[in-house]
């Protein structure tokens, strides 16, 4: 009796092995570790397996998912995933101190970083006191001594430094008090501080609640790029993997450039389905509004034009060197390895894709 | 009739006794501590090891001189974190002892009052009971609805995490009390008020100190969640930073700096403890 009873739970976990949904092609490729967050840049990976597009590709993919950047350098610290995205800061802090490569632009986030207040804010009585910053509200004294709520040492932060320096303001003139997201957003609900720092999706919710956006990155002309990146180790020992791995996320980038209407629904499901937020369709189609996307050439103009992703990085690192989050020789060593930013695997899809065709 | 002699052998033998168990104790108490130091001199030498021959990265862990070295300068240098150590202590010692002295306050006696009348127990513990799971951290989105973001939400989170142990310390401490000594005290006439005064508060003195001590350790270990609602000082904050900036070193400095005044708080109530008890031996 109790041999028959081993016997059938044995068989019973042979059964549930094999009957694993993990395909047997899938379980011979080389798997890709991909990390993202609840951003659009996030979407791509999870969308190709979605829609079946990795059905061709040469490798496998694990999907692992960060609720910020924080987590998601410490992940790649500990080996934990190979490609991903995230936003400029952790990109900046993950090639500083792990040589992680940056291989591609996410997105042009600058809109996207954005501040906000109330709508009786004294702040939306005056704009433009600053002609060159047409589109940033309130006037030098409006802003002064106002509790100021959200990540710092985040692009939030630094669209909002962007902001005050276009003012003729610095840090120190106003009260930031650090908090996530989702608290910054609980407290200014329930009144407090003056001013929120932000970036999508929350700023729709903002929006939606009524809030007025009173600045952003592009609005004080900082210009924060998300960047696409791949682990320095892996790049080393699977350069072709890497460009396998990048012409899918690209074709999920060249899917929102190309089709932003057709590319609502996916979105909308990844935010909603997956990340467990509560996003309506009016919001996701502003990701595809206030975001710019690049596809594969103007990836790489872009990386090998000093006058822009190194110029735009050079902007976040000497904000992180004022601010004093980094010493002048960390700034002297990222700048020297021009950013790490590495042009090569976006230049290989490009030959690949022009000698398929 | 009295031998003086041999009281006299008596009282000296005993003395001597006295000097012999007073020198084994300085002895094996000094053998302990030099174990002791040998042991964390030898985990500081593997750490400072492990580190210098790359067997983990740098990045994941920092060997103890750097971080010796990071303790020194964070004296006299605000960067990366904007603030000077002493000044992130002494935000979270504030904090800290805010939150531990309204859980001791409110704490000890709710347990001793429970402990003592069923009335009160049967009223406040369904309630006890249902608020006592919750981590304290998710009462953080409450926290600021109600108390907005300054200093009382984070106290309160604090409070929350420290003050389970001391209902439950006092609560336990005074249902222990001697049944003997209670009937003693009724039989003399003592008042069931006087009976909870005399005779049960002070017998579940050393079980409340207990409750103290863990509430204490709870309030530290829930200072990093507190200042997870907002912060721009603090060691929880400087731990935070540390993490966004990547710098596992400004993390163990801060961790460290928790841990030392952890132990020094919990060093100072023990010997508040200590001197209770022995006033409370003579008299």
């Amino acid at each position: 009796m109790k041999k028959s009873l081993i016997s059938s739970l044995i068989a019973a976990c042979l059964g549930c092995a094999l009957a694993s949904p993990l395909p047997a092609d899938a379980a011979d490729k080389p798997v890709v570790r991909t990390s993202a967050q609840p951003c659009l840049h996030g979407m791509e990976l999870w969308h190709a397996e979605k829609a079946g597009w990795l059905k061709d590709a040469p490798f496998a993919s694990e999907f692992l998912f960060f609720p910020s950047g924080a987590p998601q350098t410490e992940a790649l610290a500990a080996d934990q995933w190979d490609c991903g995205a995230m936003g400029t800061v952790p990109t900046m802090m993950a090639s500083m101190r792990y040589g992680y490569k940056l291989i591609g632009i996410s997105n042009d986030e600058s809109e996207t970083n954005d501040i906000w207040v109330r709508p009786d804010s004294p702040l939306l009585k005056t704009r433009g006191a600053n002609p060159d910053y047409p589109d940033i509200y309130g006037t030098p004294e409006d802003w002064k001594g106002k509790k100021i709520l959200g990540p710092t040492v985040s692009t939030g932060h630094y669209a909002l430094s962007a902001t005050l320096h276009a003012l003729g303001l610095s840090d120190k003139d106003v009260d930031i008090v650090h908090m996530e997201l989702g608290q910054a957003m609980t407290a200014f609900n329930a009144g407090e501080g003056d001013i929120i720092v932000l970036w999508a999706p929350q700023s729709y919710m903002a929006e939606a609640r009524g809030w007025k956006k009173v600045s952003s990155g592009t609005a004080a002309k900082a210009i924060i790029a998300g960047g696409i990146g791949v682990r320095r180790e892996f790049a080393e020992k699977h350069p072709d993997l890497v460009v396998d791995w990048l012409d899918v996320y690209m074709r999920g980038v060249e899917m929102m450039k190309n089709d932003p209407a057709g590319s609502v629904e996916p979105l909308l499901s990844y935010f909603n389905d997956y990340c467990g937020l509560e996003l309506s369709r009016d919001m996701v189609e502003k990701e595809f509004k206030y975001r710019y996307l690049f596809d594969v050439n103007e990836q790489i103009a872009a990386m090998e034009d000093p006058a822009r992703l190194p110029a735009w990085l050079r902007g976040v690192a000497d904000f992180m060197l004022e601010q004093g989050r980094i010493s002048q020789k960390e700034y002297d060593r990222y700048a020297q390895a021009n950013f790490h930013i590495d042009p090569s695997f976006m230049k290989k899809l490009a030959e690949r894709r022009a000698a398929a065709r | 009739m009295r031998d003086p002699i041999g009281s006299e052998r008596a009282a000296a033998s005993e003395a001597l006794s006295l000097e012999i168990e007073k020198a084994n104790y300085f002895a094996t108490a000094a053998r302990e501590n030099w174990i002791s130091f040998v042991s964390f001199a030898l985990f500081l030498i593997f750490w400072e090891l492990i580190c210098r021959f790359e067997i983990v990265g740098p990045y994941q862990l920092v060997p103890p001189s750097e971080v010796v070295t990071l303790f020194i300068d964070k004296f006299s240098n605000a960067n990366p974190d904007g603030a000077l150590l002493y000044q992130h202590a002494a935000a979270s010692l504030g904090l800290a002892l805010a939150g531990f002295l309204a859980a001791v306050v409110i704490g000890v006696p709710l347990g001793l009052f429970m402990g003592w009348y069923p009335a009160v127990n049967m009223t406040a513990r369904p309630l006890f009971d249902a608020i006592r799971p919750i981590p304290p951290i998710a009462w953080i989105p409450i926290a600021i609805l109600w108390l907005g973001i300054g200093t009382p939400a984070k106290a309160f989170i604090i409070f929350l995490a420290a003050f389970v142990p001391c209902v439950i310390n006092s609560y336990t401490g005074i249902r222990l009390t001697n049944p003997v000594l209670i009937r003693v005290a009724r039989i003399y006439g003592a008042s069931n008020w006087e009976t909870f005064v005399k005779i049960g508060i002070p017998s579940a003195i050393p079980m409340i100190f207990t409750g103290m001590k863990l509430s204490l350790n709870a309030a530290w270990t829930t200072l990093v969640a507190a200042e997870l609602l907002a912060a721009s000082m603090g060691l929880g904050y400087l731990i935070q930073l540390g993490r966004r900036l990547a710098r596992p070193d400004i993390i163990i400095v801060g961790m460290l700096t928790i841990g030392f005044l952890g132990a020094l708080m919990s060093w100072l109530l023990t010997r508040i403890e200590a001197r209770f008890a022995s006033s409370r031996r003579l008299t």
